[in-house]
Parts: C-alpha cells; sequence; structure tokens
C-alpha cells in the first residue's frame, strides 16, 4: 500500500514537474517576444526622437550640417545620424537621417525637408497697374512697366508690362504708358507700344483674387494680412479710421474704413498698403504723398502720388469710374521695392526653432 | 478481512486519482494544442501585418502627384519608392476568393497577396478577412463610392487595416481567430 502511493506521489511531482517545465517555457518565449517588441519600438522611438531633435536644431539654425555621422547614446540605446544637403527632383532639400540601435534592433529614418520661405516669394500681378476692371488713363500720369530701383533710378531690360487688366484699357489726356516686353523698353509715351499694354487677360490661377492674401505668392503659413497688421510686426498697423495711422506707413498698412472709403488718401510711407474689405467695394481715392511697395485696393479712383513699386486693383466694378488717374503723379514699377514690401510680411518666431520646415518625403 | 479491504481501498482511490491524472492530462493536451495553433495564427498575422505596416507607412514617398491609384475595402494600389533607390515603384494589395485555397480544411481562407511592380512572385499571405477604410485629413471615413475618382482618392490621410486569421483546422469544433487593427497615417501624404 505505502509502496503504491509513493509511485502515485512521485508520478503526480513528475506531472507537475513536467507541466511546469512547459509552463515555463511558454512564459519564456511570451516574454522574449515581448523583449522584442519592446525593443523594436524604442529603437522606433528613438530614431524618431532624434529626426524631430535634428529638425529643431535646424529650424534653430539653417545652416546646421552633420556632414559626417555621429554617434551619440541615448535613452539606453544609441543614434547615428547625419544631416546633409541633398536634391530630389530638381529640389534643393535638407537630408535627415537617423539609424537607431536599441538591444540590437535597428531602425533607419530618412527624411527630407526644405526651410519655408519666410516672407511670400512674389504676386500674381504682372505690371505696373495691375486690374480686374476697364481702365483709363487722364491728366498727365506717368505709368511706367519698365524696372527700377526702389529710388526711382531705371534699370534697363528687366521691366514688364505698364497696364495688364483682365478687361480693356484706354489711355487718354496726357498720361504717358511705358514699358518692357521682350526686355525691350519702351519709354513713357501718350502713343504707347501696345505690346507693353495687355489686355483681356486671365489672371495668373485663372480666378482673379478677391482678397489681398490671394495677390501674394507663397504667403508664410497662409497667414491673414489682417491680422498680421493687427499684431503690429515691422510697424504694420490695421485701421478702420484712416485718420488714426501713423505715419510714414510701415509694414503692412491694412486700412478697412468704416465708411467704405478713404479720401485724400495719405499713402507717404512704404510697404504693403491694402485697401479692402469684405464686400470689395473699400475705396482709395485722391491719394497723396509717396508710397514705395505694393498697394492692393479693391476699388482705386484717382491716383496722384509718386508710387515706386506696383498697383493692384481687385474690382470688377468701381464705384467712380474706370479713372485710375487723372492729375500728376507717377507708377514706376520696381521689383526692388516689390521684394522689400514682401519682406515686410515676416511673422516673428521667437527663440528655439523659430524658423518652420516643410517636410516633403519621409521614409521610415 | 482488513487485507481484503485495504486493497479494494486502494484499488478505488488509486483508480480514481489515475482518473483525475488522465483528466488532467487531456485537458493540458487539449491547451497544449489550442496553444500550438494560437501560436501558428499569431505568427501568421504578426508577419502579414509586419509586411502591411512597413509598406502603408511608406506610401507616396517620393512621389510627386497622385498616390493612391486604387482604394477599396479589400484592394490597395499605391505608389512609393519603397525600397529607398529613386525609383517609384507601384504596390498593390488584394485579396483573392475563398476557392483560391480550397485545400484548406478552414471554408474562410483566402489569400493576401502583395505585388509589387509588374513581378510575377508575389508574396501571399493567408488571411481570412482583410479590410481597408480610408479617411480625410478631418479624420472622417471617405465612402468607397467616392473613392472611384481620383481628386477623392487624393484626400486620403489615413488607412485603417483590419485583418482577421484563423486556425486551418478546427479545434474544439471551432476555429480559432486572432484580429488586428490599426489605423496608419502615412507621413508623406
Amino acid at each position: 500500500m505505502s509502496k503504491f502511493i509513493l509511485i502515485l506521489v512521485l508520478s503526480a511531482f513528475a506531472t507537475y514537474g513536467i507541466i511546469s517545465f512547459t509552463q515555463n517555457q511558454n512564459v519564456t518565449t511570451a516574454t522574449h517576444n515581448s523583449v522584442e517588441n519592446y525593443s523594436a519600438t524604442q529603437a522606433r522611438n528613438l530614431a524618431n526622437s532624434a529626426i524631430q531633435m535634428l529638425m529643431s536644431k535646424v529650424a534653430d539654425n539653417a545652416n546646421y550640417r552633420v556632414t559626417s555621422p555621429i554617434t551619440e547614446q541615448m535613452l539606453d540605446g544609441s543614434v547615428t545620424y547625419m544631416v546633409t544637403d541633398g536634391v530630389i527632383d530638381g529640389e534643393n532639400l535638407i537630408k535627415f537621417y537617423v539609424e537607431s540601435n536599441y538591444n540590437e534592433y535597428e531602425k533607419e529614418i530618412s527624411v527630407y525637408a526644405k526651410p519655408l520661405d519666410p516672407y511670400p516669394t512674389g504676386v500674381t500681378a504682372p505690371a505696373a497697374i495691375t486690374a480686374n476692371n476697364n481702365l483709363l488713363s487722364l491728366g498727365n500720369i506717368t505709368i511706367d512697366g519698365r524696372d527700377h530701383t526702389k529710388m526711382g533710378t531705371l534699370i534697363p531690360g528687366e521691366g514688364t508690362y505698364g497696364i495688364w487688366t483682365t478687361q480693356t484699357f484706354t489711355n487718354s489726356g496726357a498720361s504717358d504708358i511705358g514699358g518692357t516686353y521682350n526686355n525691350v523698353d519702351y519709354n513713357p509715351s501718350k502713343n504707347p507700344d501696345p505690346s507693353i499694354i495687355a489686355q483681356n487677360q486671365t489672371w495668373p490661377g485663372g480666378t482673379p483674387p478677391t482678397t489681398p492674401e490671394e495677390v501674394l505668392l507663397d504667403l508664410p503659413f497662409n497667414i491673414s494680412l489682417k491680422e498680421y497688421a493687427k499684431s503690429g510686426d515691422w510697424g504694420s498697423q490695421y485701421v478702420t479710421n484712416p485718420n488714426l495711422l501713423t505715419y510714414p506707413l510701415q509694414g503692412v498698412t491694412y486700412v478697412e474704413p468704416t465708411d467704405g472709403a478713404w479720401i485724400n488718401a495719405n499713402i507717404i510711407g512704404n510697404g504693403i498698403l491694402i485697401v479692402h474689405n469684405d464686400q470689395l467695394n473699400a475705396i482709395l481715392k485722391n491719394t497723396t504723398g509717396a508710397f514705395t511697395g505694393i498697394i492692393i485696393a479693391d476699388d482705386i479712383i484717382h491716383l496722384h502720388s509718386n508710387i515706386i513699386g506696383a498697383v493692384i486693383s481687385l474690382t470688377q466694378n468701381p464705384s467712380g469710374g474706370n479713372t485710375i488717374g487723372n492729375s500728376s503723379g507717377y507708377v514706376l514699377y520696381s521689383k526692388e521695392a516689390l521684394k522689400g514690401a514682401l519682406m515686410s510680411v515676416r511673422p516673428r518666431n521667437y527663440g528655439f526653432a523659430s524658423n518652420r520646415l516643410l517636410i516633403r518625403h519621409w521614409y521610415e | 478481512m482488513s487485507d481484503w479491504l485495504d486493497l479494494i481501498g486502494s484499488v478505488i482511490i488509486g483508480g480514481l486519482v489515475i482518473l483525475m491524472i488522465t483528466n488532467f492530462k487531456l485537458s493540458i493536451n487539449s491547451a497544449a494544442i489550442q496553444n500550438l495553433h494560437s501560436n501558428v495564427i499569431q505568427r501568421q498575422v504578426v508577419s502579414s501585418t509586419e509586411v502591411i505596416e512597413h509598406d502603408i507607412y511608406k506610401v507616396g514617398y517620393r512621389i510627386n502627384g497622385d498616390v493612391i491609384i486604387e482604394a477599396d475595402s479589400n484592394e490597395i494600389r499605391f505608389l512609393s519608392d519603397i525600397d529607398n533607390n529613386g525609383t517609384a515603384d507601384e504596390i498593390r494589395y488584394y485579396l483573392t476568393g475563398t476557392s483560391s485555397m480550397s485545400g484548406s480544411f478552414n471554408p474562410g481562407d483566402r489569400i493576401l497577396w502583395r505585388k509589387l511592380n509588374n513581378e510575377t512572385i508575389s508574396t501571399p499571405l493567408v488571411i481570412t478577412e482583410l479590410n481597408f477604410s480610408y479617411y480625410d485629413s478631418l479624420g472622417q471615413f471617405i465612402d468607397y463610392n467616392m473613392l472611384n475618382n481620383q481628386s477623392s482618392r487624393n484626400t486620403i490621410k489615413s488607412v485603417k487595416v483590419k485583418i482577421e486569421c484563423q486556425t486551418g483546422e478546427l479545434i474544439n469544433d471551432k476555429f480559432e481567430k486572432i484580429e488586428w487593427e490599426k489605423t496608419i497615417r502615412p507621413k508623406n501624404i
């Protein structure tokens, strides 16, 4: 009897041992799988973190590059990284490469990014005066599409149309129109060469702009120019009562007149001057003072100022007829003045990572 | 007399113990078989999902223009420089009918094919269910009917993949199954 019980007890021990061993094997396999998964995840996290840190460094200093691989210990693992210049499909980009290692698990990430342009790159208006309505010039105004410095000195062969409109243009009175076509300059004349006056055109991009933002190319972060003007950056101003403007105008000056019109408008200054409301009927009338930069207005009636840069009219239905100028003054096209004006739209970012990067390609 | 009682008692007790051990052993065997099959389909799911994740994360890498060429509930075709060699590749995932796995004991088994460019040898993955769902930048589901045109496909920003794998054989009169579901947001679209 006792022998039999002994055999049973030993058998039970043996069975328990086998079961326990098998269970331990399962637990070991499960633990191994967990560790593998954790290591793979950690390797991926390391690589992603390193990429983000490198992009922050470039955002802080656009010239930051690491042309030879550097290996650093990070979060119980290691990362090897490089930051170099690269070209993909003709586009100059910054390449970030990171290889991470955690518990013998490796992960590679390649990212191509480009620094965002800090200010708009241009305007969709191709002339000294660009309009979306019929135009008429009277008086002694001079409209010259030849290129000038921001001081008004002529730069030969670099200019554009004097007038460009989606509708028609009539030159009357003693006004002079000049411009450049195919790198040939045409002096301002009462009988201008037809090649420097573009009529019945289609607005670049197909649709005429209805907001000032649509006039500017590559507006950084798609900001609202009204909000930007309110920020006061670079001397910008936003007013609904033009009498409250501070002179000389600088940065982005955004006028949204409460009564719909800014008459006898003193525009002395520089930058970008916007006269606009949601109804697209804000009036800029009888300007005075010299202005250097870009003027964008819904409804322009009679420019009497000396303007260097470009003028853009948005409305199709001017309230006071089509006369853009009926007295003295001039509009001289100037790429330099345009660039200077566009640079006044530079949203300020402060401190670390003040530059922005646009990620173009991400491989992991 | 007492010897007989001892003997009978021992036989009864011993018999009960043996029955208990046999029953226990059968249970262990059954659990081990379940465990084994579960491991097999887990590995099946892991290998399937690793391949799918690897590819979907790279959708649109170094592609300018249209990226997702075809998008349906059980099929996706897209472009990506999948091997990072500077040349655009076309990757297609599609599911065959159950007849393609007529040799399997599980009538629901189907083959998920991964086809790279025009290669004739593709990667087959055995699964029972596959579903791709597509979402826009606001995370809203895009109806499959709308995905017939390219402009709608260009609004896809994330892809949810759902996979179900079942055992090839009946375990306790049923097919053991494992489901896997993940929403992947490719960084290049």
